[in-house]
């Protein structure tokens, strides 16, 4: 009988019930809203990082993420055909991309710059790099024989022209000085503005011919749609042995990322705090003036024998109630609202460190929602517990005087 | 003894005042008894009622129930011993608005775990049916009259079968025929069933009915009244300016 005596009086006071329901219904639809935007903002930072650069996952040689970078040829890995089969057999892995990555300097005859180089398996780089855009020329793996791409700030950097020679020099292990002649196969664009400002890639054979060596010093691992990433890299941990290869999920190298997520991140907990404040006021208020009201009735139950206690679970069961009726409404048009706007999209401006601006869209997940309507309950009845506390407490005598 | 009030005093604050609205109380209430508190606004019937009926806590005294003291009892057991010995009838009937008349009677009835649902029912429908209110069992309050609704809240005290029933002026908001019917209506359950029944009223016809009466004063008994066919013998519990009072009125 609580329950229904709860929905009862809800539906007694229309007007104050739909207030309250209207101020938690907004702070759930706000809160799935927020959060949707935000996982998407997230979810397409992540696929561009690991569609540009890392892959899913990727071993290098033990001491390369370290200190590797600056000695990059003395950090290679010892039995990179080995791990690359060993990989391919890892269930999920769609495509493993070996990399041979050292500094050098690219020259136009007339100037140089000093760039990043890396030597790359085209056809496998093509499957991993889906977020990398050729915007002049064509890409490695269209071009027959030594070739160069450039990303878009050195192409600007140095005034390079698609079809003109560009001279690549770069340092063997033992220190002997080479160059490679190529013509300027394409102009790429990553959704990393630094990476595009630096990065020359060339294929893989021929950066192994300009540093003397026949290995590579990391491999990408691209998974299949749905795989697990955490179970990819234990099985690669399980297959690799650790003193000889250094296997890190992608999260683990995206510093950026993970920069911009805990930004994120934190400013989502500042807007679930205001929103949440904000509810968590607009039922107490609510609750305050209907349990006015309401107080010669709470007079009666305790004068015909029930307890405080029952009074205030009275009180705790009609917020509950409310707050989950107001948080089911929130659902329902947050999510009809966050696929109306996702249909339209939101356009974005180029984030820092890009040139590329994009379409946001708000994702609709299990988490964001049972979040968002959470909060509402738990706003709903903690709003509810000073007033319920306070008039379950009243004398008897006091609470019957406001009998009309 | 059923109740017994001993030099029960209560005071209020009232900003830096303080109001007495009880000064030393002493009354013996038998089991059975129909009995009116009469007094003028302010003399202390409601706060006696409220004392007796464990909603309000004496300043001083002593409150017994079957000669055992409830003064100082946790709000639980107070609550507890309310539930299963007293019955309130109010002046404005203060009927649950969101239950219908049957689900009214049957709100004090849920406290007790050990009545089975089928009891429950069949008490309800039994003190329906006293009040002569079973074709109205589905009704909410907003559709009874106001005689109705004070027939249900009488069903609703009766439902748990108390020893007393405190009715705090409950004809005050009736009209002058329903009051009676409602006055005859609970004679008859004092008589029939030997529940104690205390009023406090300014209605003449409770005090017609009444087979004791209580006159209050300023927070004190002015004189005790016991019913002698058509008038009353008044006795005093109130020293020499009370009996001076009691040889006046008789």
């Amino acid at each position: 009988m609580l329950l229904a005596i709860a929905v009862r009086n809800l539906v007694r006071q229309r007007t104050r019930a739909l207030l309250t329901l209207a101020s938690v219904g907004i702070g759930v639809v706000s809160l799935i809203l927020a959060a949707g935007f935000i996982d998407d903002i997230l979810f397409q930072l992540r696929e561009a990082t690991i569609h540009s650069q890392l892959g899913h996952f990727e071993v290098f040689a033990p001491g390369y993420v370290d200190a590797g970078r600056r000695e990059p040829l003395a950090h290679t890995l010892a039995d990179s055909r080995a791990a690359i089969a060993a990989m391919r057999a890892i269930p999920g892995v769609a495509t493993v991309a070996p990399r041979l990555s050292f500094s050098g300097l690219l020259s136009n005859g007339r100037a140089d710059a000093t760039v990043i180089i890396e030597g790359i398996d085209p056809g496998a780089e093509a499957a991993i790099g889906t977020a990398m855009t050729t915007i002049a020329g064509k890409s490695l793996e269209a071009a027959s024989g030594p070739a160069v791409v450039v990303g878009e700030g050195v192409a600007r950097s140095l005034k390079l022209r698609i079809g003109g020679t560009v001279t690549v020099l770069a340092s063997t292990r033992e220190g002997a000085l080479n160059t490679m002649d190529a013509p300027l196969a394409g102009i790429f664009r990553s959704p990393f503005k630094d990476y595009d400002e630096r990065a020359v890639r060339i294929k893989l054979r021929d950066a192994q011919d300009l540093v003397a060596s026949d290995s590579v010093n990391s491999l990408a691992a691209l998974l299949r749609p749905g795989a697990s990433v955490d179970d990819a890299v234990s099985a690669a941990k399980r297959a690799l042995p650790p003193d000889r290869y250094d296997i890190r999920p992608w999260w683990a190298l995206a510093d950026f990322y993970q920069g911009t997520a805990s930004l994120y991140r934190r400013q989502f907990m500042v807007l679930l705090t205001i929103v949440a404040t904000m509810v968590l006021l607009g039922v107490a208020n609510s609750v305050n003036m209907s349990l006015h009201e309401r107080q010669a009735e709470f007079g009666t139950v305790r004068a015909l024998g029930y307890g405080a206690g029952a009074v205030f679970r009275q009180i705790i069961v009609e917020s509950a109630v409310l707050g989950a009726a107001a948080a089911l409404l929130g659902i329902v048009l947050g999510v009809m609202l966050a696929w109306a706007i996702s249909a339209i999209g939101i356009d974005m401006p180029p984030p820092p460190n890009s040139d590329i601006g994009y379409q946001a869209a708000i994702r609709v997940s299990f988490s964001n929602i049972a979040l968002a309507a959470a909060i509402g309950v738990f706003a709903a009845v903690i709003g509810a517990l000073l007033p319920a506390r306070r008039l379950s407490r009243m004398p008897i005598v006091a609470a019957l005087r406001h009998a009309v | 003894m059923l109740i017994r009030l001993e030099s029960v005093s209560k005071t209020y604050p009232m900003g830096v005042q303080t109001i007495t609205a009880l000064r030393d109380v002493n009354l013996n209430i038998e089991e059975g008894a129909f009995i009116a508190i009469a007094g003028p606004s302010g003399s202390g019937k409601s706060t006696l009622l409220n004392i007796v009926g464990l909603i309000d806590q004496p300043t001083s005294g002593r409150l017994l129930i079957d000669d055992r003291e409830v003064s100082g009892r946790s709000p639980d057991d107070l609550a507890e011993l309310r539930a299963r010995s007293i019955g309130f009838v109010f002046q404005t009937f203060n009927l649950l608005p969101v239950l219908t008349a049957e689900e009214n009677v049957e709100y004090p009835l849920l406290q007790f775990r050990e009545l089975k649902a089928k009891e429950r029912r069949e008490r309800v429908a039994h003190f329906l049916e006293v009040v002569k209110l079973q074709a109205h069992a589905k009704h909410r309050p907003n559709q009874l009259s106001g005689g109705q609704r004070q027939r249900v809240a009488i069903a609703r005290a009766l439902a748990t079968q108390p020893r007393v029933v405190l009715a705090d002026e409950p004809t005050a908001n009736l009209d002058h025929r329903t009051g009676s019917r409602i006055l005859r209506l609970m004679r008859r359950i004092n008589r029939r069933n030997g529940t104690t029944f205390i009023f406090s009223t300014h209605d003449p016809r409770v005090l017609e009915i009444a087979d004791r009466r209580i006159d209050l004063d300023d927070g004190a008994i002015a004189r005790l009244g016991v019913r002698a066919g058509e008038t009353w013998s008044y006795a005093c519990e109130r020293g020499p300016r009370d009996v001076a009072q009691v040889i006046e009125s008789k």
